[in-house]
């Protein structure tokens, strides 16, 4: 028999947000109202095709008071019957909710009982808890705080003691992937019956999180390399078309960076499975700027400390600062390329633009002006930095749930690089160069290191130990 | 037994890997999870730790979902390594041919001029001699440095001579059987052009292999030329120079060259004497009929062991250090190219899904009535206070926040029975007329059936227009009393709006020791 865990508790207290986290499905039940769900919902854990694991959503509690009162009736030998309560009660219409909810408990389904923390505990909730006691099934108990409020959880925790195999602190809204491999081994130990498939479910859980992990790394690096070795070329034909072109190539070579971040972004979003639900990045995020932006570049580049590092170990990669506003010139993107034909023109004098000319302060005896490849390890970084901020947003999940209509956005991170040190910001400079050498298509040593760091910082960020 | 890589495996694997871009992650991931599952099921892969056994596997399953009726697939490392196979044969006969025919020219004697063994030794010794020279210090490069480049002579062949074929496998249709196979020919090519990064040694040593095949059908050939010849012409050898070279030098140095053999085959058996390479110094001059014949025959065991030596031998052992060095070249493959780890991964990680099926709506979800049914009013006249029994302690607090006549206060939802036998008192007391009724619920509890089954049953028990107000409490804090969110008094509204009451009234209480901002 698949072991079964139904998710009880009071309406409107975070039961579907605690198991959208766990399952990760953000198909929720459009309700504004509580109370209105009044059918179980199955989420079924498959592992490769076989279903191993079943939590199931139930309704919540709407007739505490006359259950307990009702299910004592049936005590006997100090065993409560569930089978008889649901038996006796099916006429009784004000106990649909209730029968709904104990009848996956009836048929042996563990319980995990979900509450709001930021709450005082109260009389209802005290006899919902007697009624979970009384029928012997194994109990674990979520505090989910809805709101910042921890003055209630020892309150809790105290009357969790008395019912509960086990008790934990599980915010829905925030909770990390360590957190959620956390409370499944915390449901194994209620019963050793589940250990098993819930050993199995969180060794899957976590391979399949690392996979995930792997591939946003080669999204990262797929982004990094294509900005890295961009390059645009034009023909120029007269000495008057210079600068429009140096702006044309300029936006196009932005726009070009732009659109590969946005699909790398959602690529990434893709992964960690906001399908359904629209997920919307913090009103404050650094990620409503664009990416060329002075600001996202002072925040988010190189800080003068690693500039001077990085221009140590390879010269020449000095933070660009406010320059990136300009025609990006700070980033060494400009260059004017000779061609044979215009130089010999300049030479003989004819309407090529002579060799002396010179265009703010790249000299144009050329016909051609090129933008790209940078060769300003900022790039790099700002890029990093903002595909590691998106990937800290979206692995976290119940953002603007019904549930937390008073939820607060998640903090941005200023930069995850700022505080690397020299060693990392070697890392970086290799995988730079490398990349300028051959765009990284064959994994090099150099790529595989740096692949290897950014596994460990999104891990970092997942276990929150960023912060 | 688990089947060791070869180097057409390779070239499959890249092309099965190159033909899954553009395939949805999300089906490579459940077509390569269920070739490691049935694999697994079948016990395959119980010895299948190594990444190399695992990419094994899936090569398989992949070349036997490629294979069209039970046909052998055509897949592009299976047509190269037929290709290598007959390229191997065919290079082979063609040495030998081309040996047999240069020693046939070569060994050619009319009577007036012998066969000059300078010649011989600067045109079939030498060189090989030099190659060999280059073969061992490349192959020693190697050893040090397994990722050292490919030369320039790898390079020219595969943009030469296989880039050639290559565009003539595409233009003449009639070259390859069917378009199947040409494209694996020219996928195969175009690898080999490509992958030189990643697999470079491993083929590096199939041309080297290729190479010492040819050069020992020359060799073979070469021998076999001087043999018949030998057996079947009056042959006569001499040796002449315009430099004024001692018959001692010569002694000496075809004493040296004879040295891998001397042992075996003397002085004046396996190589000429002093007096035989004296006897044998041609000054055309003079002509040869002064010459020994015992000299001028003396030279032929010495020039066929060289080539034995320097040319078969040489290129046998050559041939088979590139067998070796191309097996190990595969062997020390650490497939960990992105392609490769992208494939171990989908494979390795189990497919989890923990999504719910679609729901089925059976009722419309009820949409909030914005507008308030239930007007706000603080009751006046007399009162009767219900308040729950876990709001006992802020009583006194709760009441500062609005006015009331209060004529008894009742605490309520303690017990589900003690409730029943209020709801029987107080339906069955005499209510005077400007009597109401006074409930206090917290806001953030929404109403449960429970409370609104309750209040059904009081309304009835009691006087058509007796005024019930529930008042509602925002959160209690520290410093006092939260304000009533618009969300909760929302849900209340709607709550109570089912009753269909007139004379039921919503009053969300003010904040008390807070400053008021609605959410």
């Amino acid at each position: 028999m698949i072991p079964e865990l139904a998710i009880l508790g009071h309406p409107n207290e975070g039961k579907s947000s605690v198991l959208s986290t766990l399952a990760e499905d953000d198909s929720v039940r459009i309700s504004p109202l509580p109370g209105e769900t009044r059918e179980c919902r199955t989420f079924p854990v498959v592992v490769d095709g076989r279903e191993v694991l079943r939590f199931t959503d139930t309704p919540g509690f709407q007739n505490p008071g006359k259950v307990l009162v009702e299910l004592k009736r049936t005590l006997k030998q100090g065993a409560v019957s569930l089978e008889e309560f649901l038996q006796e009660t099916a006429a009784v219409a004000d106990l649909h909710d209730d029968r709904e909810l104990l009848t996956p408990v009836a048929r042996g389904a563990g319980i995990i009982y979900v509450v709001d923390g930021s709450r005082p505990v109260r009389n209802v909730d005290r006899a919902e808890m007697e009624i979970l006691r009384l029928t012997g099934k194994p109990r674990l108990a979520i505090i989910n705080s809805k709101e910042e409020d921890r003055q209630h959880l020892e309150e809790w925790k105290q009357e969790f003691r008395k019912s509960f195999n086990a008790h934990r602190v599980f915010n829905a809204h925030r909770a990390t992937y360590a957190e959620r491999i956390s409370l499944l081994e915390a449901l194994g130990a209620i019963d050793q019956d589940w250990q098993r498939v819930l050993s199995q479910v969180v060794a899957a859980f976590i391979k399949d999180w690392q996979a995930r992990n792997e591939t946003t790394v080669q999204e990262i690096m797929a982004l990094l390399s294509f900005a890295l070795t961009l390059q645009l070329k034009k023909q120029l034909t007269a000495r008057k078309q210079a600068i429009n072109l140096e702006q044309e190539l300029l936006k196009r070579y932005q726009k070009q960076i732009r659109e590969k971040e946005a699909a790398a972004h959602q690529a990434i979003r893709v992964l960690f499975k906001h399908n359904i639900f629209d997920y919307q990045l913090p009103d404050q995020s650094i990620l409503h700027e664009d990416l060329f932006a002075a600001r996202t570049w002072e925040l988010l580049g190189l800080t003068r400390k690693q500039a001077v590092i990085a221009g140590g170990i390879g010269g020449g990669a000095l933070g660009a600062g406010v320059d990136v506003a300009a025609l990006g010139h700070g980033l060494g993107l400009f260059t004017a390329l000779g061609t044979v034909a215009g130089a010999v023109g300049a030479f003989f004098g004819g309407e090529d633009i002579s060799r002396k000319a010179k265009l703010l302060g790249i000299p144009l005896g050329s016909e051609m002006v090129s933008v790209g490849p940078a060769r300003n390890m900022d790039m790099l970084f700002v890029l990093m930095n903002r595909a590691l901020l998106f990937y800290s947003h979206v692995i976290n999940w119940a953002h603007g749930r019904r549930d937390y209509p008073d939820a607060q956005p998640m903090v941005d991170a200023t930069s995850f690089t700022q505080r690397w040190s020299a060693g990392q910001i070697r890392i970086c400079h290799k995988f730079f160069k490398q990349a300028h050498k051959n765009g990284d298509r064959t994994g090099s040593q150099e790529s595989q290191d740096f692949a290897a760091m950014l596994l460990a910082c999104l891990q970092e960020i997942a276990e929150d130990r960023q912060h | 037994m688990k089947k060791s890589w070869k180097s057409y495996d390779i070239v499959d694997l890249e092309y099965f890997l190159h033909s899954d871009q553009g395939t949805a992650p999300a089906a490579l991931q459940q077509r390569d999870r269920a070739i490691f599952l049935a694999a697994q099921d079948e016990g395959e892969t119980a010895g299948c730790q190594e990444p190399r056994d695992l990419l094994r596997h899936w090569l398989r399953c992949r070349r036997r979902s490629f294979s069209t009726e039970g046909k052998e697939p055509q897949t592009p490392g299976i047509v190269l390594a037929f290709s290598c196979h007959q390229a191997r044969t065919l290079l082979c006969l063609l040495g030998v041919l081309f040996g047999f025919l240069a020693g046939l020219s070569f060994f050619t004697y009319a009577g007036a001029t012998p066969i000059n063994v300078f010649s011989f030794l600067l045109l079939f010794v030498a060189p090989q001699l030099l190659l060999s020279l280059f073969f061992v210090c490349s192959a020693g490069g190697r050893l040090l440095r397994p990722s050292l480049p490919t030369g320039p002579l790898y390079q020219f062949l595969l943009t030469g001579p296989l880039a050639i074929l290559g565009r003539l496998i595409d233009r003449r249709r009639w070259f390859a059987r069917s378009p199947h196979s040409r494209d694996s020919w020219l996928f195969g090519l175009h690898f080999l052009q490509k992958q030189q990064k990643v697999y470079g040694a491993v083929f590096y040593w199939q041309l080297a292999l290729l190479a010492q095949l040819l050069a020992l059908g020359g060799n073979l050939g070469l021998l076999l030329a001087g043999l018949q010849r030998v057996l079947t012409r009056d042959l006569a050898f001499g040796w002449q120079s315009t430099l004024q070279l001692s018959a001692e030098l010569i002694h000496r140095l075809v004493s040296l060259l004879a040295l891998p053999w001397s042992w075996l085959f003397g002085e004046g058996v396996g190589y000429p004497s002093l007096a035989e390479i004296e006897g044998s110094r041609i000054i055309l001059k003079d002509g040869i009929s002064h010459l020994l014949t015992a000299n001028l025959t003396a030279w032929w065991p010495f020039l066929l062991l060289c080539v034995l030596c320097y040319g078969l031998l040489l290129r046998g052992s050559f041939l088979l250090y590139s067998v070796a060095a191309a097996r190990r070249a595969i062997n020390t493959l650490a497939f960990d190219t992105p392609a490769c780890r992208s494939l171990l991964q989908r494979m390795q990680t189990p497919i989890v899904t923990s999504s719910a099926p679609p729901e089925i709506q059976t009722t419309q979800a009820a949409a909030l009535n914005p507008l308030s049914d239930l007007p706000a009013i603080v009751p006046d006249g007399l009162q009767l206070l219900l308040i729950p029994g876990d709001l006992r302690r802020q009583l006194d607090m709760l009441l500062t926040s609005f006015p009331l006549e209060i004529t008894e206060i009742i605490y309520f939802m303690e017990d589900y029975e003690d409730d029943e036998q209020l709801l029987s008192k107080l339906t069955a007391r005499q209510w005077p007329e400007d009597q109401g009724v006074t409930i206090v619920m917290e806001a953030w509890m929404p109403p449960l059936v429970s409370f609104i089954s309750w209040l059904a049953r009081l309304r009835k028990g009691l006087p058509a227009n007796t005024q019930i107000t529930i008042a509602l409490a925002g959160r209690l804090r520290q410093s006092g009393l939260g304000p009533v969110s618009s969300q909760d008094h929302r849900v209340w509204q709607h709550k109570l709006a089912e009753l269909i009451d007139p004379y039921l009234h919503l009053l969300p209480l003010p904040s008390i020791g807070e400053k008021t901002h609605d959410s």
